[in-house]
């Protein structure tokens, strides 16, 4: 009777628990994102040209909706067009390698939160031109100590793929991509393509944000003045997440970066973040597992105490004690044979 | 020396295991359904709250854990109670009867209410936890406030039920639960509060944190400074074990002499 008590309590609490999870899957609503932050930070360290993104998370944003670790994330990143530097255009950007990183755990990037306020600050930034670079750093330079390196993979065709496997949530993700500098080339407002020598030599002196977040920046230059004639357009950035039932597009037209001591720094030209959300199994393999502990637990009893499982109540259960005695009656057979 | 405790040894109830286990079933089977009750009321809310109100917040569930184990520290002490009504009614006797004997009965009711109880409310928190986010039982505050919690329900049951086969009457232990759980605790902080505003006597949180400790032991874990430790578990481990044992000695003499149904 004590095993029957139990594994009942075990069935039922599964039961409870699969319907809940079944409801909330079932309705999903569709996730967004209204902080997005990049590509904010275009460094250059002497070999590598270095562009960072960010962005919180739906998981955050629709929380009540999602489990962190019923979803695994690809993220794809890529630079068909390159990027703005300081007005001078980074084209084409070839990224033969992509260091990413990422701010992904809830309790870390929570506490990351109550000391600095990092989304805020970084709203600020991009809308409020007093707002210190200083504090910028410091918050990033939270975000680097905090940051695991969880991808640096050669990527073909300008593209970086990330795949998390998620247990935890993600709440800030930032990734770090770079470019070998030798490899890219710079455009400037009148449409100049420079390369080689003189393109490093404009990367020097243009590339001037100094984000701690990037891991080998190269000491802080000169910032250097608002370009001269007209800005360039934005192109739209993109973030698409799609799932296997719905699809979210969230457009922003671009971001124009200021900052007290840069000027204008960059804009984004085109980036476009393809995120494949999957429901993971992990939830419900744990679940089925629960499940099975819980027939097993009856169905053993049941054949110790048969008494105590008659009625029609109890009719599933010798349905399936029926069958696995079959299957072992069967396996006799053949070991008879 | 050694006749006084063959003497001693004689003097301990006889207890068989299989009819105490036989007892059990037999309390467990007619209690069935407060039991999947338990397991029902435990899991659902963490079950939603673990599915719904995500990110979880490690202080709240914690909340939610400690609430939840005092209504189920209520419902185990309304649970204990039908061993006095049993006793109250005079249905005891038809089971003492049997080969079952005074200390078989006794202990299989508490077995029963506080081990079984206890299981089956365990689950109810950690089946949800394992399912959803097994990473968080590996917290110190997650694992140390879920065994926080089993031993104070583990302290109340054990308590409430020995009540219940000494009281012998649902309602007075429906009163000492009452008693135990809401009067006393509030009028002890009463009293020391206007103790320490009347007199000198400087009373420390620490005093206050056993105190209260005395009927929710968790408390020691959760609120003694530096609160949520291995160490403050340890001693609120301590605190239910020698209660434990000092109920146990009492009950095995209290079963030999002075039990009447």
């Amino acid at each position: 009777m004590l095993l029957k008590v139990l594994g009942l309590s075990l069935l039922l609490i599964a039961l409870i628990l699969g319907v809940i999870m079944v409801a909330v899957d079932l309705k999903q609503a569709e996730p967004e994102i209204d902080f997005f932050y990049g590509p904010t930070s275009v460094g250059y360290d002497g070999r590598y040209v270095y562009f960072m993104l960010g962005f919180r998370t739906p998981f955050y944003l629709e929380s009540p909706q999602v489990r962190a670790s019923m979803y695994s994330i690809a993220l794809r990143a890529e630079y068909p067009g390159g990027a703005y530097v300081t007005g001078a255009r980074i084209s084409p950007l070839e990224l033969s390698e992509c260091t990413l990183y990422l701010v992904y755990d809830f309790l870390k990037a929570n506490t990351l939160e109550q000391r600095y306020p990092i989304s805020s600050m970084m709203g600020h930034f991009f809308e409020n031109p007093l707002f210190s670079s200083r504090d910028i750093n410091i918050a990033l330079s939270e975000v680097s100590r905090l940051a695991e390196e969880r991808v640096s993979r050669p990527a073909r065709g300008g593209s970086c793929n990330l795949t998390i496997g998620l247990d935890s949530i993600p709440r800030l993700v930032f990734f770090v991509a770079r470019a070998p500098a030798d490899k890219v080339s710079v455009v400037d407002n009148q449409g100049r393509v420079y390369t080689g020598e003189e393109a490093r030599k404009i990367l020097e002196e243009s590339v001037g944000f100094p984000y701690l977040f990037l891991p080998v920046y190269n000491a802080s230059p000169a910032p250097s003045p608002a370009p001269a004639g007209p800005t360039p357009t934005p192109v739209p950035v993109t973030v698409t997440f799609t799932r296997p039932t719905a699809t979210i597009v969230v457009s922003s037209s671009g971001y124009r970066l200021t900052s007290t001591t840069n000027g204008i720094i960059g804009e984004a030209l085109s980036l476009r973040i393809v995120s494949t959300i999957e429901p993971g199994l992990y939830e419900y393999w744990r679940l089925s597992s629960i499940v099975l502990a819980g027939l097993a637990i009856l169905v053993y009893d049941s054949t110790r105490n048969p008494g105590a499982y008659e009625g029609r109540r109890y009719a599933w259960l010798r349905w399936i004690a029926s069958i696995l005695g079959t299957l072992r009656g069967s396996r006799g057979q053949r070991g008879r044979r | 020396m050694r006749g006084r405790l063959q003497h001693r040894l004689r003097e301990l109830p006889v207890i068989a295991p299989p009819r105490v286990a036989s007892h059990v079933s037999y309390i467990v089977e007619r209690n069935s359904g407060v039991y999947l009750g338990i397991a029902l009321g435990a899991s659902l809310p963490l079950a939603i709250f673990m599915t719904l109100v995500f990110p979880p917040q490690i202080d709240l569930l914690i909340l939610l854990v400690v609430f939840m184990s005092f209504i189920i520290s209520i419902l185990a002490g309304f649970m204990a109670s039908a061993a006095a009504g049993e006793i109250e009614s005079g249905e005891t006797l038809l089971y003492l009867s049997t080969p079952l004997s005074k200390a078989e009965y006794y202990y299989s009711w508490i077995f029963s209410t506080t081990v079984m109880f206890t299981a089956i409310y365990s689950l109810g928190f950690v089946v949800p936890l394992i399912v959803v986010s097994p990473r968080s039982i590996a917290t110190l505050e997650i694992s140390g406030a879920l065994i926080a919690v089993t031993l104070q329900l583990l302290y109340h049951t054990v308590i409430f039920s020995s009540a219940a086969v000494t009281l012998k009457s649902r309602t007075r232990v429906i009163g000492f639960i009452t008693g135990f759980l809401l009067i006393l605790p509030v009028s002890s902080l009463i009293v020391l509060a206007l103790l320490e505003a009347v007199s000198d006597i400087y009373i420390s949180d620490e005093a206050f944190v056993w105190i209260f400790g005395l009927y929710y032991p968790s408390f020691i874990f959760f609120f003694k400074e530096p609160n949520m430790t291995t160490g403050n578990l340890a001693q609120e481990a301590m605190l239910v074990l020698t209660v434990f044992a000092a109920l146990f000695i009492a009950s095995r003499r209290y079963v030999k002499r002075r039990m009447e149904v």
